[in-house]
């Protein structure tokens, strides 16, 4: 049973039942709040906090834990504060050992946002401990259900994180083609996949394979009524059109990606964002812009836990500061403050002794 | 001299534009057809005087055949008609039409709603093939039929019609069978045509299935509101309507009256008591812009929503929003003061409805009057907080302790912070809402001389540290014990000693547990070692809690001072623990319940002597 038949049996139940606390415990958790994950986050979460509650109060521990993986999500993917979301997700992981949970079909997903929050934190530091829950996982989860494809996705997370590209690419071509089976929640999975893989090409120099990722991303991602992913693809198409010196279309690509990301209004932009728009100015040697976005970036991630991304943000400032001969004193002192949050700073403060 | 150049048009390419960038949804292909069709309606009304003519639009779908039709009986389309309008894009003939009319016929002119000349590409978003056929009133037209497939070129050919007007055939792209859907097809068209004066037949339905008549143009405008409310909101019970009218806005040294039609209504109590609405139904002119708009209500309106119809905004190429110009601010002003005089007639006249608009949203309102100062000063002393005597106004709450609020940021269940704020003779505040706690900040600036004293995690706030000395001896014992105290005072005195805990202490318990029985996935087990491994390891942070000795307590003197047999005291002591420890009603198990109980029996045997003087 997938996540979503339990949530519409519950629902169906409420009905037959005629009953009211049920009925309500549905509509807020599972419609109210979501829809407003992508516009008015600290609403969303408000409202899911307050339906945790009600499920508490009510003993309906699977919609408890419901509404802890949402507001992990929001957390994740709205806020980007991962130092909130992994506590909870700490919490919520652990609860899910309980035997009351053993058919819980979200129990996964909770173990999936755990790894999620240690992924974006310190990768290299936590990698035997991820390799271990990911040995777990594959014991635990059918190619049936639809953690099956964010366990995939986690696993390009991952290997992007370790900046393995190879291993990344690998992962997102066997997630397209797992996704060919799932006509239900495929598209989607694999309209991730396509972004990682635009991604992917660009880390590996292959900026020809691009065009034809992000009209097929474009499409879907339309469908799908995506606009974090159009975006993404827009901006990927922009970075290729401008490397293949096709300015007219590049500005109009990255324009659109501009509009779309602003009518994401409670949404801060994603670190893959990030890139791709440094990757589109520096394209342009246009280096006061991207570090601009780049300090954009830091001041939005900054003390949230994503100690990695945050590093990477650093570094790439120092980058662009290098390129404006500007003075790099200050973000040195970040990119040293940043190291040494991480279980073996060592490799991150080789970059100090380099520089 | 430089050579003029023509532009040329790659219209697959702007069709692409309009459909990724322009339009949100191709279901506006459906709205600018219905909105053509009742412009050349209203066309015919105007331009061919006829006294018996009953405007009309019929749609129909055919799920076999993959069509879609909108018939109308307007004006019709002549083959200049079809090469300067429908062909060429950027030119409406509404736009002309209604520049025409402006001074002669200004009510009629208001009726047209095409503007841009871009509407009818947009039904290529819906479709593969759109095939036009039509027949115009002038005298002497002949029945043409225009064809495209969304290329750049068209093909007019003769075709017979016998009566005027238009038909346009739809042959649908897969991707949008859900027009066939009737129940979808009629949503979309109240949608976008509710209140457009043509009547709308959908299929063989023998009711136009658009309203026709907005509710404020209604006989009983408030009646039909209600109605209204129930059809497009699905709100059954609003606590009031507040209908709209002209507003006068100061504009520099000058003032302008803007139109504004519709109403404003505050929702009955939501599930959940956060739910934020402050959004409106947008029209101009009758046509539909789009819903929630969230901009034009003040930020502090989030307990209402609406219907307004301000023709002096400005709509964007899409007609899915609006432009967010001078205009647009100056509406904002109109209906932030229409909404707050009518707000402050309600509070004034009518204090029942006001006092369940306010308690039916008071999380949506105290928050957003922590940001908003003119909002706060409307219901500053009138919102209510749960607290642990019932449900208070703050000058209520003021009335029992004059100078201080004690509130709490977790539910009120905690017994023991509850005991601490009635030592002061005082309710505590249930403030986990995130939005309690800075209105209290905000309120207690305002009034002045009010302290605030959180009572979990600032608990200490009310613990004053008192020179340990004279009771070092209690101390020595319960560090022999193992257990942490300090010496502090507070109130009530009758209460000798209060525990207190870390925050998440359950579950830094329950995952020890669950660590040492196995209980857990290999790999979350070392998440979770790691986890609590990094968590705070000074003494006042360790799960076995403090014990705070109340030193304003007489018993605790006593014992301070008492140098007797030391067996007694020492009970005495361990009572005061396993009471306090009990009474916090935190991180106990079944287990650690049993034994403190298993300690208490222990320290009363001591102490107590069957049928004798101890």
């Amino acid at each position: 049973m997938s996540v979503w038949t339990w949530v519409l049996n519950y629902r169906t139940q409420a009905i037959l039942e005629q009953d009211k606390a049920k009925w309500n415990l549905f509509q807020l958790a599972a419609l109210d709040a979501l829809d407003e994950k992508k516009t008015n986050p600290e609403q969303a979460i408000a409202m899911l906090e307050q339906a945790r509650s009600m499920a508490e109060e009510m003993n309906e521990s699977w919609w408890v834990l419901f509404c802890d993986h949402w507001i992990i999500q929001t957390r994740l993917h709205s806020q980007r504060d991962y130092r909130t979301a992994q506590k909870l997700a700490i919490q919520a992981a652990v609860e899910t050992r309980k035997p009351e949970y053993a058919n819980f079909p979200q129990r996964i997903c909770l173990h999936e946002d755990l790894l999620a929050t240690y992924i974006h934190t310190d990768p290299q530091g936590y990698t035997p401990m991820i390799h271990k829950a990911f040995d777990y996982m594959k014991q635990e989860i059918t190619p049936s259900v639809e953690c099956y494809l964010c366990f995939h996705g986690l696993q390009i997370s991952f290997a992007l994180r370790q900046e393995n590209w190879l291993l990344a690419q690998q992962h997102a071509n066997r997630l397209l083609a797992i996704c060919e089976t799932n006509p239900s929640a495929g598209p989607y999975h694999a309209c991730s996949a396509y972004a990682d893989l635009c991604e992917i090409n660009y880390r590996l120099g292959h900026l020809d394979q691009i065009p034809p990722l992000t009209t097929i991303g474009i499409e879907q991602a339309r469908k799908l009524d995506r606009d974090e992913l159009l975006l993404l693809f827009n901006l990927w198409q922009a970075v290729a059109d401008r490397h293949a010196g096709n300015e007219t279309s590049a500005t109009n690509h990255y324009t659109q990606a501009q509009h779309q990301q602003e009518r994401l209004t409670g949404m801060l932009p994603s670190g893959s964002y990030y890139f791709a728009a440094q990757a589109y100015h520096e394209l342009g040697q246009e280096w006061a812009a991207a570090l601009t976005l780049r300090q954009q970036q830091y001041a939005e991630i900054k003390g949230k836990g994503q100690t990695i991304v945050e590093y990477k943000c650093a570094r790439a400032q120092y980058h662009l500061l290098q390129k404006l001969g500007q003075p790099t004193t200050d973000i040195l002192t970040e990119i040293q403050t940043i190291a040494n949050r991480f279980k073996d700073p060592t490799p991150y403060l080789a970059f100090l002794n380099e520089n | 001299m430089s050579d003029q150049e023509r532009f040329t048009l790659n219209l697959p390419g702007l069709l692409e534009v309009l459909a990724g960038s322009l339009y949100s949804t191709p279901k506006v292909g459906l709205r600018e057809l219905i909105q053509n069709a009742h412009d050349s309606c209203i066309r015919r009304q105007v331009e061919g005087a006829e006294a018996d003519y009953q405007p009309r639009i019929h749609i129909t779908s055919n799920a076999h055949k993959r069509t879609v039709t909108i018939t109308d009986n307007g004006h019709g389309l002549s083959s200049a008609d079809i090469r300067t309008y429908l062909a060429t894009i950027g030119r409406s003939y509404t736009r002309q039409l209604k520049e025409n009319l402006g001074f002669l016929n200004p009510e009629q002119s208001v009726e047209l709603i095409g503007e841009f000349g871009m509407g009818f590409l947009s039904a290529f978003l819906m479709a593969d093939t759109v095939t036009l056929h039509t027949k115009s009133i002038e005298p002497d037209s002949d029945g043409l039929q225009w064809q495209s497939q969304g290329g750049e070129f068209y093909a007019v050919t003769p075709r017979d019609k016998t009566t005027a007007g238009t038909t346009v055939t739809l042959t649908l792209k897969p991707t949008i069978s859900f027009v066939f859907d009737e129940d979808i097809l009629i949503e979309t068209i109240q949608q976008y045509a509710d209140f457009l004066k043509v009547p709308i037949y959908v299929n063989h339905r023998p009711s136009p299935v658009n309203l026709m008549e907005p509710p404020w143009e209604a006989a009983d405008p408030l009646e039909a509101s209600k109605k209204y409310i129930i059809r497009a909101f699905g709100e059954h019970n609003p606590l009031c309507i507040i209908p709209l009218h002209d507003q006068l806005v100061d504009v520099g040294h000058d003032q302008i009256r803007i139109p504004l039609q519709g109403f404003l209504y505050v929702p009955p109590a939501s599930v959940a008591s956060v739910r934020e609405y402050g959004d409106l139904k947008l029209f101009i002119r009758r046509m539909f812009i789009l819903d929630q708009e969230k901009r034009l209500l003040p930020p502090w309106a989030r307990f209402v929503q609406g219907v307004l119809d301000c023709p002096y905004l400005q709509p964007t190429a899409s007609r899915e929003g609006v432009h967010e110009d001078s205009t647009f601010t100056t509406v904002q002003k109109a209906l932030e003061i229409q909404l707050g005089q009518a707000l402050q007639a309600i509070a004034t006249d009518d204090p029942e409805t006001w006092r369940r608009i306010v308690d039916g949203h008071t999380d949506v309102i105290t928050g957003w009057a922590v940001r908003d100062d003119t909002f706060f000063d409307k219901v500053a002393d009138i919102v209510t907080f749960k607290t642990s005597r019932g449900y208070l106004t703050l000058p209520q709450y003021l009335k029992i302790s004059p100078q201080t609020f004690y509130f709490l940021t977790r539910h009120l269940g905690a017994l023991q912070e509850q005991l601490l704020a009635e030592g002061h003779d005082a309710p505590v505040i249930d403030a986990h809402w995130f939005a309690v706690k800075p209105f209290l900040q905000k309120y207690a600036l305002w009034k002045q001389n009010i302290n605030l004293v959180q009572m979990d995690g600032e608990v200490e706030q009310l613990l004053q540290p008192v020179p340990a000395d004279p009771y070092q001896t209690l101390l020595d014992f319960y560090e022999q014990q193992g257990i942490y105290a300090d010496i502090t005072t507070f109130r009530p005195p009758d209460v000798p000693a209060l525990m207190t805990y870390p925050e998440d202490v359950e579950f830094q318990i329950e995952s020890k547990q669950a660590l040492q029985d196995d209980d857990m996935p290999e790999f979350l087990a070392d998440f979770v070692s790691d986890y609590l491994d990094q968590q705070e390891t000074a003494p006042q942070q360790s799960i076995q809690g403090t014990l705070h000795l109340n030193a304003n307590c007489p018993l605790i003197q006593q014992l301070a001072q008492d140098n007797g047999p030391t067996t007694q005291r020492n009970a005495v002591l361990m009572l005061i623990y396993q009471i306090a420890r009990l009474f916090s009603g935190r991180a106990m198990t079944a287990a650690t319940a049993t034994d403190a109980f298993r300690q208490t029996v222990q320290a009363m045997t001591t102490l107590y002597h069957p049928g004798g003087n101890q």
